[in-house]
């Protein structure tokens, strides 16, 4: 039997109503351009599933709060709620170490101990506070050109037409004449088509790597490179892989391995950036690299090489272009070359040289660059000056004169210290006989009578790593300065005779990879073989006093 | 038609004009300030214009044009013509330099608008910049060398007292420097770097800040790049501005602390994350922070804004975090003595806990400073990778610094540094107000150097740089991603070389380029007018009256502001 339900009159009307808006806002949407597609898709689906509506309704709620909310949510995730009085008491109990520690009394001859040029002398002598005169082995200034009368004489010419600061970045009217004249000039030098100035050698590495790393990327360095290319890896955000010590074998194998396990794998067109990353003359041993192998490793597995040249430049090659001369190889083989203008180019600063390409990428991508006001306008003079005098005094084979002298003193005095078999049991020499900085370590029977090889200092596993790891503030070893403590005796030992020798200096809590200190003998084209010869006496003496007890 | 540029002969200046090229003498004595220290007193909360709607839309309309006609170009250039895309492409099993995703931005945009940076620049960038004329191929993918110069009014140069001199005393004691010690450095700072030169300049520097000690590093981005890894590690905590400089960001990766950016300028926000941190602690572990620095700029280069220090330091009693300062643009150009941001607020320098600064700017030479407690710069002797690895400041650069250091505490030449101070001051508020007065927006605070005049769109960079240069000024235009998408700006930067006959000039030029580019906007709520109507003077007026009104706070709306609250 059927009956009739009566609706209340309100209600009816009410839906009606909703009914009538409801199809003013169907037509408002259909008036929008495409529109009405939407609204006959709606229809169509609608009627061969009503569920499905719903569904897609409930859907789009959902779609809506979620991203409303998910920045509030993810913001105070993992955090405690505290009341506003817990929160002032948190705040009232929190008590900061000190920014800073104090330098501990057993350091502090550290900063005593740091020489006070007066007068750096014209030939290869120099005065301090304290010592008046003194042999210079310590400059890395390895050409000794610093007074030679045409760098003065330009210099003084560029400071009274330029001033002496560029008051802005390059690429805001910092770039002056000068400026672009020495990166030609370093472009000629080298034979190469790009070149790129830095404000300081130290910062060039670090801007330069991570404008061509980024995540994905793949680096394999050294396990001997210097603290600017660690900064540099550090900012990255690159894989990074260590490989031993100018150890190509270990290359090889690893190069294999990634081979075999990630880079077969790489479509083409979307292969990662891969670089081999070393140094001409490392820094912190004084040795070279196997330049022809890493050639052909990198060719053969498809990877580009970044060689740091800041202390090869102006020392190895015939006329002094580097590494890259000093085994006959062309320029072009290595991707990316850093070098110094502060060491054997008498400036302040570094440079980057390479293909157009990559140099262009550096003008806008790289930030010490970008953001960074432009060098003095005299030091570049200075450093363009400085190579046309390598290249003045070229002899036929093309070998400059005055980096010849450089490297006869170089043979001279490590032939000196290869020969003394006595002086050899209480020091390892570190460097290649090519190197401008001589330097060695206490020998391994030294550092065992004292204890110094029962703790590794930096590197993995190493007391420095443990305290980063844990966070601890007081970075100071006792042994680390024991041993810093005997160099500097040498050290002091050598000045009181006449000669100026340096040590190693480092941040040691800024150290990733393992280092041990050495001393270095930092070696000048203008000393005579007699100042080598009593320099030698001198230091040769020093050691034994200090050593041999 | 060169494709090389070779070194210009500037020679045939007379000493006169060269001088005067390169500091303007003062033409009265009316346009001089003295800025007026502010006694402690906090910065007012700052007012800024907004553009008009369609401004706006027209700003992120042009980018998208941009956009989409660079991807398409891509595409069909890639797909049609992929020899002069190799550069993007693989080679020989090596992928690009760069990808086409990353330098989109380069290759579409920023090269079509080349020829406005980088211009290269001959001689003294001082008053007058001489710039070096080129022509553009193929949509700036290469430039020749006619060979012909411009000299232009310099309103780019970091030039602020005006020591960017190749006469007077800070040369002859910059040539002297080099008779006596050479050019070159010889090694880092702890091995042989350190003359007594060095000493004395950082004596010098510590006493003109206030501080008990300073040290020196060979470049001012490498001073902050190296800073903060010696005095932080993974348990600490970094609150950084958002704006703050490239180089505070890059030394704050490197020390490996965790970071969290708060709104520029905003002290509420800062005080609301210093009370979550604190109580918070490390994520996760929630064990508490062994040290929170708070890392600020003085003057931000590209805002022209001020960080508030009272308020600052307000915070820093009741939060006990360490505060670093970095006064690269404030130094010298700002404060009664040139003596920075705690000058300017009449704040004891010892309250902060690091002052960072660079001598690129005032002092017209190259390098940084850290300036502070003797603990502190003791620690930073043995620990700043800079002492241990990079060269130290070679002897000429150290002489500009001692004499123009030394010139502005009056003690070199006496006046001639207050000369500077209060031209420099002058300059500023007589170019800001002007051009309040135009009906441009500009932003910053009342007394800094800095003016960031905004153009919004894209493509006015490029049209207000080459019609300025034109009219012999050279400007420096940027764009995202140096500032936020939508406020392409120009950043004017005044010098007390600059005349005040300069200065009238340059306002007629930007009056006349303002009309043609539609730039004058602004509605009068930043500055401008005192009765609230959109100010539109006419630039003969504003030429007459701005240099008696612009030494009166009641024209600076900011500052009006706070006057009427204290009555």
């Amino acid at each position: 039997m059927a009956t009739n339900i009566t609706v209340p009159e309100a209600l009816a009307n009410s839906a009606r109503q909703v009914s009538i808006y409801f199809h003013k806002f169907v037509e408002l949407i259909e008036l929008i351009p495409g529109g009405a597609i939407i609204i006959r898709y709606i229809k169509s689906s609608h009627k061969d599933d009503p569920f499905r509506t719903v569904l897609e309704l409930a859907l789009f709620i959902f779609a809506i709060r979620y991203f409303t909310t998910k920045r509030y949510e993810s913001k105070k995730k993992g955090q405690i709620k505290l009341s506003e009085r817990e929160i002032n008491e948190l705040v009232e109990e929190w008590e900061p170490e000190p920014l800073v520690l104090p330098v501990k009394d057993q350091e502090r001859w550290k900063l005593e101990k740091i020489d006070i040029i007066t007068k750096p002398g014209y030939d290869s002598h120099i005065n301090t506070t304290k010592f008046p005169n003194l042999i210079n082995l310590a400059s890395l200034n390895f050409l000794n050109l610093s007074h030679h009368p045409k760098i003065i004489s330009e210099a003084k010419r560029i400071i009274s037409q330029n001033g002496v600061g560029a008051c802005g970045p390059p690429n805001f009217y910092g770039n002056q004449d000068i400026h672009i004249n020495l990166e030609q000039s370093i472009c000629e030098f080298f034979k190469v088509d790009g070149c790129v100035l830095y404000g300081q050698d130290f910062a060039t590495a670090q801007s330069v790597l991570p404008s061509f790393l980024k995540r994905g990327d793949y680096v394999l360095v050294d396990s001997k490179c210097n603290l600017s290319i660690q900064k540099a890896l550090l900012l990255s955000r690159a894989t990074v892989t260590y490989f031993n010590h100018n150890d190509t074998e270990h290359l090889e194998n690893i190069l294999t391995e990634f081979q075999d396990e990630v880079f077969k794998y790489e479509k083409s067109g979307e292969i990662s950036r891969k670089f081999i990353i070393t140094e001409g003359l490392f820094a912190n041993s004084g040795d070279l690299p196997n330049l022809p192998k890493l050639i052909e490793l990198k060719k053969r597995f498809k990877f580009r090489l970044f060689i740091d040249e800041s202390l090869s430049i102006g020392v190895l090659g015939k006329s002094g272009r580097g590494l890259t001369e000093h085994y006959s190889i062309p320029i072009t083989d290595v991707d990316i070359i850093m070098g110094s203008l502060s060491n054997a180019l008498n400036g302040t600063g570094g440079f980057c040289i390479g293909d157009k390409v990559m140099s262009y990428h550096q003008r806008i991508g790289s930030l010490a660059y970008c953001f960074s006001a432009s060098l003095p306008a005299y030091v570049t003079k200075v450093a363009s000056t400085t190579l046309n005098l390598i290249d003045q005094e070229k002899n036929s084979q093309g070998e400059s004169k005055i980096v010849k002298l450089l490297q006869d003193n170089i043979k001279f005095i490590y032939n000196k210290f290869v020969k003394d078999s006595k002086l050899l049991e209480f020091i390892e020499i570190q460097s290649s006989p090519e190197s401008s900085i001589l330097q060695f370590q206490l020998s391994k029977s030294i550092r065992n009578v004292f204890e110094f090889d029962k703790i590794k200092y930096t590197g993995i596993n190493s007391e420095i790593g443990i305290r980063n790891k844990k966070g601890q503030s007081d970075k100071f070893i006792e042994k680390y300065n024991e041993e810093e403590q005997i160099l500097q005796k040498i050290v002091d030992n050598c000045k009181e005779n006449g000669v100026l020798i340096t040590k190693s200096t480092f941040s040691l809590a800024q150290e990733a990879l393992n280092i041990i200190p050495t001393l270095k003998i930092c070696i000048n084209k203008d000393l005579t073989h007699d100042e080598l010869n009593k320099s030698f006496e001198i230091l040769k003496k020093s050691i034994l006093l200090e050593l041999d007890q | 038609m060169a494709s090389k540029i070779t070194e210009v002969d500037l020679s045939f200046l007379s000493k006169e004009d060269k001088e005067e090229n390169e500091f303007g003498s003062l033409t009265s004595q009316d346009y001089r300030y003295k800025t007026v220290a502010r006694n402690g007193k906090a910065l007012p909360d700052p007012i800024e214009d907004n553009p008009p709607y369609y401004v706006l839309i027209i700003t992120y309309l042009n980018y998208l044009i941009l956009i989409i006609v660079g991807h398409i170009k891509d595409f069909l250039g890639v797909t049609f013509r992929p020899h002069l895309y190799k550069d993007l492409l693989e080679k020989d099993g090596l992928a690009p330099w760069y990808s086409k995703f990353e330098s989109f931005y380069i290759r579409r945009l920023k090269q079509k608008i080349d020829d406005c940076f980088a211009i290269p620049t001959c001689g003294v960038p001082g008053r007058l910049i001489t710039c070096i004329d080129r022509d553009s191929h193929d949509y700036n993918s290469r430039f020749t060398y006619p060979g012909t110069t411009s000299t232009c009014l310099n309103l780019s140069s970091y030039n602020y007292l005006g020591f960017a001199q190749s006469e007077g005393a800070c040369t002859e004691a910059a040539l002297k420097s080099v008779d006596d010690y050479g050019v070159g450095t010889g090694g880092p700072r702890n091995t042989i770097g350190t003359t007594d030169l060095h000493l004395k300049v950082e004596k010098t520097i510590a006493k003109f800040i206030g501080n008990e000690d300073a040290i020196l590093v060979s470049m001012g981005y490498a001073t902050n790049a190296s800073l903060f890894s010696s005095l932080l590690d993974k348990k600490c905590l970094i609150i950084s501005d958002e704006l703050n400089h490239t180089s505070i960001r890059t030394g704050v990766r490197l020390s490996g602390a965790s970071v969290k950016p708060f709104s520029h300028n905003n002290m509420h926000k800062l005080e609301a994350l210093l009370k979550e941190q604190i109580s918070q602690g490390q994520p996760r572990s929630h064990r508490p922070w062994k040290k929170i620095v708070v890392a600020v700029e003085g003057l931000y280069s590209m805002e022209g804004t001020m960080v508030n220090l009272p308020k600052l330091l307000e915070l820093k009693k009741k939060y006990k975090f360490y505060l670093f300062v970095d006064e690269a643009h404030s130094i010298g150009a700002i404060g009664p003595r040139g003596r920075g941001v705690c000058d300017y607020f009449g704040i004891d320098p010892n309250d902060v806990d690091i002052l960072m600064g660079t001598f690129t700017k005032s002092f017209g030479a190259a390098g940084g400073y850290i300036s502070g407690s003797q603990q502190l710069i003791d620690r930073l002797r043995l620990d700043l990778n800079a002492q241990n690895y990079s060269e130290s400041i070679p002897a000429p650069v150290l002489a500009q610094i001692y004499t123009s250091t030394k010139i502005i505490m009056g003690e070199i030449n006496p006046g001639e540094g207050a000369e500077r101070l209060e031209r420099i001051a002058f300059n500023s508020r007589y170019l800001r107000l002007g051009l309040q007065r135009l009906g441009f927006i500009v932003f910053g605070v009342d007394d800094s150097p800095v003016i960031p005049l905004m153009l919004y769109t894209p493509s006015k960079l490029p049209a207000f740089s080459r019609m300025l240069y034109k009219r012999k000024i050279a400007v420096v235009v940027v764009g995202y991603p140096a500032t936020p998408l939508p406020s392409a700006r120009v950043r004017l930067c005044v010098s007390a070389s600059l005349k005040k006959e300069d200065i009238d000039y340059l306002l007629k030029h930007l009056s006349e380029v303002g009309d043609k580019l539609f730039l004058k906007f602004s509605s009068g709520v930043a500055g401008g007018t005192l009765d609230g109507t959109k100010p539109r003077w006419n630039v003969d007026d504003v030429i007459r009256e701005t240099p008696r009104d612009c030494k009166d706070p009641r024209f600076f709306v900011a500052t009006a502001l706070e006057e009427k609250q204290k009555l």
